[in-house]
């Protein structure tokens, strides 16, 4: 890598391992684990839309506060999970009613209708991270799309006014 | 998911000289061959076993001072809370990780050769994983290696007190959540005494009266543009604008018993002229320096080790971070003492004050105010 990669890399890697650049909105985002493990032969059914009991999640993303006002919105997320990496992905959505598409042979989110806004990925243990977004009035999911984690309960909604 | 087969999974992370003791620790508990140690080991099934009762600082359970019989099992609970606590009289909040809902936790008392059984319990409620580091005990950091909880598990730890005097507990997951969960309170402590009680400086028998639990606790609480403390809605939101704070090693609190107050005024501990009463002071991260005002450390154990002789009649000892001291006071005058850490900015500005209100018969002999405060009288 040459000096100037290097540095560029360095300066990315600062900049989405510093938390709370100064923005317009925080939220500030917690992914948090609990007993049970997640099996890939059998889903959970905890997903958006899903009606289900979120009190059984095995799973969570915690947000708040849960509105931003439109404008540059930065999420620092903290991985509260003492051995799970686990990534952010936020898009826009326009019913928090709906279930989304979900590939049951990957136990994945199916992307292919959805337009990420922008996302944080293999996000450690015990680390907090920030992402800011420039975002206009609407909802907004931010999910984990690792194996399992979603079904498992790992996503929650932004509403930005 | 056990230990091992957590290690398989590509989705964990890397993990550190910490990962390697969890592993040799979760084999030593597979392992089906006696230790050398363990033959001569005493049959832990025939053992009475007894139930200990735990009880809110500053108090202490019920317990004898000299043991009566041979080693028991004392089954101990620890539910594992993670909660809003208010830390001063301004409202200031810390979402608290605490043992049984307290900062510090529940003191456990035992004699030394007794083996102390911990039920660990991550009640479903809480967010982060858990675990206890006992400084009494000994192998596997503690029983840290042995205890990681998350939410909705527990675990239960066998140890043996073979080292008697005070000592500290604390929560020790890895990594930065080490320092991270001892300075949201996350902390106790444990008291072995000698089965045949405490003794003085020269190796005579000492009983005491009452005996209080008083739990040192450094919080750091972030601020927001203004200088506001920051409140925030659940345990763990607060880590980056915490670590930031820790990383200056300047508490905003230093307190007693998990707030400001916390053993003053209708909280004041209680005593008697004439009582010995046992202080049992614990730092988990950061030294102290205890004072009573108006009274002395008749015996003070201040490293915490029951098998050294007392220092006798001191004005301020000390407690180093990571460890618990104890003292003994019998008091000869009535009135209200302050017990504090004696870096006074600690104790005045961020709280590290308890008072003892002494009931009894004043001794002139001890002090007597000869003249009230007035005016300097003229020279005649």
């Amino acid at each position: 890598m040459s000096l100037k990669a290097r540095i560029l890399a360095t300066a990315l890697a600062a900049l989405l391992t510093a938390p709370a650049a100064l923005a317009d909105s925080l939220v500030r985002v917690t992914l948090i684990d609990k007993a049970g493990a997640i099996d890939p032969d059998s889903p959970h059914k905890l997903g958006m839309g899903m009606k289900a009991d979120m009190s059984m999640a095995k799973m969570g993303i915690k947000a708040s506060p849960s509105t931003a006002k439109r404008g540059a919105v930065t999420f620092d997320v903290t991985n509260l999970a003492s051995a799970i990496v686990h990534e952010v992905i936020v898009v826009p959505i326009t019913d928090e009613n709906k279930v989304l598409p979900f590939d049951e042979s990957r136990n994945k989110v199916d992307t292919d209708s959805l337009q990420p806004l922008g996302s944080v990925n293999e996000i450690e243990p015990n680390k907090t991270v920030s992402l800011t977004l420039n975002l206009g009035p609407g909802k907004y999911l931010l999910y984990c799309n690792i194996a399992g984690h979603y079904m498992a309960g790992m996503w929650t909604v932004v509403t930005v006014e | 998911m056990s230990t091992l087969s957590m290690l398989n999974t590509p989705l964990l992370s890397r993990r550190g000289l910490l990962a390697a003791a969890t592993v040799s620790a979760a084999a030593a508990t597979l392992s089906t061959i006696p230790s050398a140690s363990a033959e001569k080991a005493v049959d832990i099934s025939k053992l009475p076993r007894v139930k200990q009762a735990m009880v809110a600082p500053p108090f202490l359970p019920e317990h004898d001072q000299v043991a009566k019989g041979g080693p028991k099992v004392v089954e101990v609970l620890l539910n594992i809370e993670e909660k809003k606590l208010v830390i001063d009289d301004e409202g200031t909040e810390v979402w608290a990780l605490t043992y049984n809902g307290s900062v510090p936790g529940p003191m456990i008392v035992v004699h030394e050769g007794d083996y102390v059984e911990v039920t660990l319990r991550n009640l479903p409620a809480n967010l982060m994983e858990h675990n206890v580091d006992f400084h009494s005990a000994t192998g596997a950091l503690g029983g840290g290696a042995l205890t990681k909880v998350l939410p909705g598990e527990q675990a239960v730890l066998r140890w043996k007190a073979i080292k008697p005097g005070v000592f500290i507990y604390h929560c020790a997951p890895e990594g930065i959540m080490i320092p991270y969960h001892v300075v949201h309170g996350m902390n106790g402590a444990v008291m072995v005494l000698p089965r045949g009680g405490l003794k003085d400086e020269s190796g005579k028998p000492i009983s005491y009266d009452r005996a209080y639990f008083i739990g040192e606790q450094d919080f750091y609480i972030p601020r927001d543009e203004q200088g506001n403390y920051r409140k925030y809605e659940v345990a763990g939101e607060n880590m980056s604008d915490a670590l930031e704070v820790m990383r200056k090693l300047t508490p905003t609190h230093v307190v007693f018993n998990g707030a400001a107050g916390a053993l003053t005024g209708e909280s004041a501990l209680k005593a008697k002229v004439g009582e010995r009463v046992l202080f049992i002071h614990a730092q988990a991260n950061r030294d102290s320096r205890p004072h009573l005002i108006g009274g002395h450390g008749d015996h003070v154990w201040d490293t915490g080790s029951f098998n050294d002789a007392p220092a006798t009649n001191l004005e301020t000892w000390f407690i180093r971070g990571g460890s618990a001291g104890a003292m003994s006071y019998t008091f000869q005058q009535p009135g209200v003492y302050a017990y504090v850490n004696h870096n006074l900015i600690e104790a005045v500005m961020l709280g590290a004050t308890a008072h003892v209100v002494v009931e009894g018969e004043w001794n002139d002999d001890l002090m007597m105010q000869v003249m009230k405060p007035g005016p300097i009288p003229t020279q005649g």
